[in-house]
């Protein structure tokens, strides 16, 4: 989290870096593309897990401290991510801070701690918000957590 | 003016609104048909995949145990072919036994030919708890259930004074000294007197022993010195009945102080009331004080009278409110904080908030859910929809004890509770939830989505918790049991009930049904953040006059599982009162308050002795004779 405080923190993440090479900080939407793009597309394990979810619909609003409030959306099965409202309710809606996005697409912070601990917002289909962990542990290569039987992966 | 351009800054800035424009329609169009399709077409398909892993759940066990059918298959195809009453042994009994009274006593008594038939539906067996002892739903009838009455009696039946008040006055205006002898005969003479024994033992009417053998007092103290000093008969022995971590909590919170728990006998408690409890132990406390040490006449006296009825006394009820006039140890007005402290189900477990049982393993974790379970069903739903409503509110058929045998069967909530459990303990960690509403929603939504789920998955679940008395209260316990065990705040809990009856179940379904009555759930959620004593105040000081609550059989429950689960959640040893949690460990009780279902359970296949019967004063005669304007009455002559 400090790390991506510091100036010019993006220019030694390869993950960004890869996908933009913007000399201002990248917005929100730069940071989930190219979370997509270079840390999704090159995990077999992460595309395993999305290729057996139902459709999702996870609608961020980041929080930057300085450029204020920006609203992206990640569609999964099939892929997407674009920026703005979505037009449909969403499945999961996120309230986070920039940084503490940063960090989770970087692997650095838990999306499901974050939440119990009150640093996210989560509202809507929980279930989305546990697929969206297992693709953001598999996309770093983390074990993932076992489902409850009921609600097993891919479960609507 | 409009901003003069030239014909290729035109063109240029043409070309990007189109493509800009392009590019969003691209985005919205390819976004919006991929939803749609995958919705419409999936998303039913998908879950047509899960039902192997339906099948997989211990519910789906416990329905088809039930039922006997396939738990998971909407269309009930033995509907009209099961014979209606017929189906059940117990209610053909009642019929039988109907004609015989009603032969014996010349008066028609019991007979379905008066009521509406119904009974086209499966009277479905009941399992309690997971003790695997299934019941008929008519032995939970409190009038048929000898553990109930005896839940209902061993509660009135006790009170609880201080006694270093009356050490004192002895001491220091009566002269007299208090050692472990003075006390031990004091306690020897204390089980005669409890029983009605007389000291002054000249013409006095004394009571047959028979009678009164579950009459007696026992010593409380946190003092390892003083119980070393007591013969071992005469007090409740803290270290063996809870675990070492309890024990220790438990008596530093007491302390050197000696208190005595009383056991009046059940037969006085009933031809009486709860009231008389603390009569009859006041008195019979003095005379024993004046018999072990020797006092007559002396003002001191009328003290200690006093002491022991007003000045250190812990009735376990309140006296109730004018128009439901009663007067103390009854159901009625038992602060809700106490409740916990009477159940006993968590005693031998380790002391430790509940995330931490997380960390364990899933079967702890469960564990704890499971414990909690048993004492919000066993005795929480006894007391407050069978007991209070269905009995001091309603009487006869006891509307609401049908929702409290859905408190019983356990095997429905205490699955759902244990998938929640494993669910916890994978996704917090053993880390505790800031009592914050925020994240307490989020867990709650959960927590909701999945119980409506399950109701809506098992069509044989929502016809076992038929009305909507039933699912709400469920639906209330279960959002204030995990709130409150999450948190370790009885307040959360509460509020955690208020909100998934309220919002999450009237979202999720549109009502709430029968015993819903959510306004007081709307108006809880602002009220409990106050701490005006006739708005929020400690969850743990309401009670059945609390006025901003629902007293419908559907929320009865989730009061108790607010604060038994912070209890829990916080990892106490006690919930109000550390002396009241020990009492009800006494293992001379005939109701276990450790196994509250079990002793329900074995009483509803009548392998439960209840205390309070007459039978050493009664004629040796058949069951029908008894209680019926007989032959012999003929025979008195006016």
């Amino acid at each position: 989290m400090a790390e991506e405080r510091k100036e010019d923190w993006w220019k030694d993440k390869a993950w960004i870096t890869q996908y933009l090479f913007k000399g201002e900080e990248p917005t929100a939407f730069d940071l989930l593309g190219a979370f997509v793009c270079n840390i999704v597309m090159g995990s077999p394990e992460a595309i395993l897990i999305a290729g057996n979810m139902p459709p999702r619909l996870i609608h961020f609003v980041v929080n930057h401290p300085k450029r204020g409030s920006e609203s992206i959306v990640l569609m999964m099965t099939p892929v997407a991510v674009f920026e703005g409202e979505p037009e449909e309710e969403p499945d999961l809606g996120l309230e986070i801070d920039y940084y503490k996005f940063a960090a989770m697409l970087g692997g650095k912070e838990d999306v499901m701690d974050m939440v119990w601990s009150g640093e996210v917002t989560m509202s809507g289909n929980t279930v989305v918000g546990m697929d969206l962990k297992d693709l953001l542990d598999a996309s770093i290569g983390k074990e993932i957590i076992e489902r409850p039987a009921a609600w097993t992966i891919g479960v609507p | 003016m409009g901003e003069e351009l030239s014909e290729e800054e035109r063109i240029k800035r043409f070309v990007e609104e189109r493509k800009k424009k392009a590019g969003e329609e691209r985005t919205k169009e390819s976004g919006m048909s991929a939803r749609e399709r995958d919705y419409t077409r999936e998303l039913y398909r998908a879950s047509q995949k899960f039902i192997d892993i339906e099948k997989g759940r211990d519910i789906y066990q416990t329905m088809k145990e039930i039922w006997g059918a396939e738990p998971l298959y909407e269309v009930d195809e033995k509907m009209y072919h099961r014979g209606g009453y017929r189906q059940s042994i117990r209610k053909k009994e009642f019929i039988d036994a109907g004609k015989q009274i009603a032969i014996k006593r010349g008066l028609p008594s019991y007979s379905r030919a008066v009521g509406l038939p119904v009974g086209q539906r499966m009277l479905e067996p009941m399992p309690v708890g997971k003790w695997g002892i299934t019941i008929e739903q008519d032995d939970s009838h409190h009038m048929n259930n000898t553990a109930i009455q005896q839940l209902n009696d061993d509660i009135k039946r006790t009170v609880i004074m201080n006694l270093d008040l009356a050490h004192r006055m002895l001491q220091v205006r009566v002269g007299k000294e208090v050692t472990p002898e003075t006390l031990n005969f004091y306690m020897e003479t204390l089980q005669h007197t409890m029983g009605a024994g007389a000291v002054a033992q000249e013409h006095m009417n004394e009571v047959n022993p028979y009678l009164v053998k579950d009459a007696w007092a026992k010593i409380i103290t946190g003092s390892d010195e003083i119980m070393d000093g007591l013969d071992q008969r005469y007090y409740i022995h803290i270290d063996e009945l809870f675990h070492p971590d309890r024990a220790k909590a438990l008596k530093e919170a007491i302390g050197d102080s000696i208190w005595v728990v009383f056991r009046v006998p059940t037969l006085a408690m009933r031809m009486g009331d709860g009231e008389c409890t603390g009569r009859w132990a006041a008195m019979q406390n003095t005379m024993a004080f004046i018999s072990a040490y020797q006092l007559s006449g002396e003002h001191v006296i009328s003290d200690l009278a006093y002491a022991f009825k007003h000045a250190r006394v812990i009735h376990m009820g309140d006296k109730l409110w004018g128009s439901r006039v009663r007067g103390r140890n009854e159901i009625g007005g038992i602060p809700d904080g106490f409740i916990p402290d009477i159940i006993q189900c968590e005693r031998d477990l380790p002391l430790m908030p509940y995330v931490e049982y997380m960390t364990q393993d899933d079967a702890a974790a469960s564990k704890a859910m499971t414990r909690m379970s048993e004492g919000i069903g066993g005795i929480a739903a006894m007391l407050d929809n069978t007991l209070w409503l269905g009995f001091y509110m309603s009487g006869g058929i006891g509307f609401s004890n049908t929702v409290a045998t859905s408190a019983l069967s356990g095997g429905a909530n205490e699955d759902v509770l244990s998938e929640f459990s494993n669910l916890g303990a994978k996704y917090l960690r053993g880390k505790l939830i800031p009592a914050k509403w925020d994240i307490m929603k989020v867990m709650l939504n959960m927590v909701a989505t999945y119980v409506i789920e399950t109701y809506e998955k098992f069509p044989t679940l929502a016809e076992l918790h038929w009305g909507g008395a039933h699912k709400t209260s469920i639906m209330g316990t279960v959002g204030a049991g995990v709130s409150a065990m999450l948190t370790g705040s009885s307040t959360m809990g509460l509020w955690a009930g208020n909100y998934t009856i309220a919002s999450a179940m009237k979202e999720g379904w549109l009502r709430t049904g029968w015993a819903g009555q959510e306004i007081q759930d709307h108006m809880g959620m602002p009220y409990l953040c106050s701490f005006r004593p006739e708005e929020g105040n400690l969850t743990e000081m309401h009670g059945e006059n609390y006025p901003m609550h629902s007293f419908s059989a559907g929320h009865g429950n989730q009061r108790a599982a607010a604060n038994y689960g912070a209890m829990m959640g916080r990892g106490s040893a006690w919930c109000l009162s550390p002396v009241v949690k020990v009492a009800f460990a006494d293992p001379h009780l005939a109701f276990d308050f450790r196994r509250p279902r079990y002793c329900i359970a074995k009483a509803g296949i009548k392998e439960f002795m209840p205390d309070g019967e007459r039978t050493a004063i009664t004629p040796a005669c058949d069951i029908l004779d008894r209680g019926i304007l007989k032959d012999t009455m003929k025979e008195i002559p006016f």
